[in-house]
C-alpha cells in the first residue's frame, strides 16, 4: 500500500491503516520529540498524543505537502509546547520555594542521554544537549532536524515554512551559539 | 592547567558527538497505548456529551429557567417587603409626633404663667 493511499484509508477510519500509521512513523515521531524535550517518558506522552491527533485530524490533510512535513510540524508543536509548560512549571517551582512549598515532582534531570548516541559520544553529546536547551526555538528545530533526524535543508525549510536560505542562516546561528556556550561552559569546569 | 587548544578540541568535541547518531526507537506497544488512551479520551467526553443532551432537552432547560425565575423572585420579595415596613415605621413616628400627648405638652407649656 503507497501512502496517498494508506491517507485515504486513514481518512475512512481503516483501524489498520492506522496500525500501519504508527509502525511506520513512530520512530521519527518519538526521536524527533526526545530530541527536543530531553526526557524519554514525556517523549512517549509526546508520540501518543501525536498520533491521536492524527488519527483525528487526517481528515484536514489536503495533501499539499509531504505527509511527512504535515507529521513533523505536528510533533513539533506538541514538543515546544511541553518544554514551554515544562519551563512555567519550573518558574512556578522556583516561586513556590520561595514560599517554603518546594515541589517534590523533578522538574528537569540533570544529564540526557539520548538513547541513538553512540556510546562514546554520550558524555560530549550530553553536554550539547544542555548547551541546545539554551537556544532559540527556530534555531533549536533546524539544528535538530538537521543533526539527529538527518534531514535535508530543503525539507527543513518545508517544515518550518521558511526559506531555505533562513535554514541556512538557522543553522550556522545555532553552531555558533552552541560553539560559544559550549566554550564557556569548558572554560569554567574542570574536565 | 587548561588552555584554549583544549577548550577548542573539547567543543570540536561536543559539536560533533551526534555525528552517526541513530534514531532513538519508541517503546513497545505504542498502538495499544494509543488506543487505551483514545478509549479513555471518548469515555470522558461521551459522558459530558451525555450531560449536555440532558441539559438541552426541553422539559429540563425549561424547568430549569423557571427555578432561576423562582429563584430570582424570591431574592426580590425577600428584600423589598423591607422597605415597605420601614415606610410603615416612619409613618408611625410622624403620627406619634402628633398625638395626644405631645398635644398635651404643647398644652402645658402655653398654661405657664409668666
Amino acid at each position: 500500500m503507497n501512502q496517498p493511499e494508506l491517507i485515504v484509508q486513514l481518512q475512512q477510519g481503516d483501524e489498520q491503516a492506522f496500525k500501519k500509521l504508527v509502525d511506520e512513523w513512530q520512530d521519527m515521531v518519538y526521536n524527533t520529540a526526545v530530541s527536543i524535550v530531553q526526557n524519554e517518558d514525556d517523549a512517549d506522552d509526546i508520540t501518543q498524543d501525536v498520533f491521536i491527533q492524527v488519527y483525528q485530524s487526517i481528515s484536514s490533510f489536503k495533501g499539499e505537502s509531504k505527509f511527512s512535513t504535515w507529521l513533523y510540524r505536528i510533533v513539533i508543536s506538541k514538543s515546544l509546547d511541553h518544554v514551554k509548560k515544562k519551563k512555567r512549571k519550573k518558574r512556578f517551582g522556583f516561586v513556590q520555594s520561595l514560599f517554603g512549598n518546594a515541589q517534590e515532582e523533578e522538574i528537569h534531570p540533570e544529564e540526557f542521554n539520548h538513547p541513538g548516541v553512540l556510546m562514546e559520544n554520550r558524555e560530549r553529546a550530553a553536554e550539547l544537549f544542555k548547551a541546545m536547551e539554551q537556544l532559540p526555538d527556530n534555531q533549536r528545530i533546524a539544528f535538530t532536524l538537521h543533526k539527529l533526524e538527518a534531514q535535508k535543508h530543503q525539507d527543513i525549510a518545508a517544515i518550518m515554512n521558511i526559506s531555505l536560505t533562513a535554514v541556512e542562516s538557522l543553522i550556522a546561528r545555532a553552531k555558533g551559539n552552541l560553539r560559544k556556550t559550549l566554550n564557556a561552559y569548558y572554560t569554567k569546569t574542570n574536565f | 592547567m587548561k588552555n584554549n587548544r583544549d577548550i577548542n578540541r573539547l567543543t570540536d568535541e561536543a559539536l560533533n558527538s551526534l555525528d552517526g547518531a541513530g534514531r532513538a526507537t519508541a517503546k513497545p506497544y505504542l498502538l495499544t497505548r494509543i488506543n487505551a488512551r483514545m478509549q479513555n479520551q471518548n469515555e470522558k467526553e461521551s459522558s459530558w456529551d451525555n450531560a449536555l443532551k440532558f441539559i438541552s432537552r426541553p422539559a429540563v432547560a425549561l424547568a430549569g429557567l423557571c427555578l432561576i425565575i423562582g429563584i430570582n423572585a424570591m431574592v426580590v420579595s425577600y428584600n423589598y417587603p423591607g422597605k415597605t415596613t420601614t415606610a410603615t415605621e416612619d409613618q408611625y413616628v410622624s403620627v406619634d409626633e402628633y398625638s395626644s400627648s405631645s398635644i398635651a405638652v404643647l398644652k402645658d407649656f402655653e398654661n405657664i404663667e409668666p
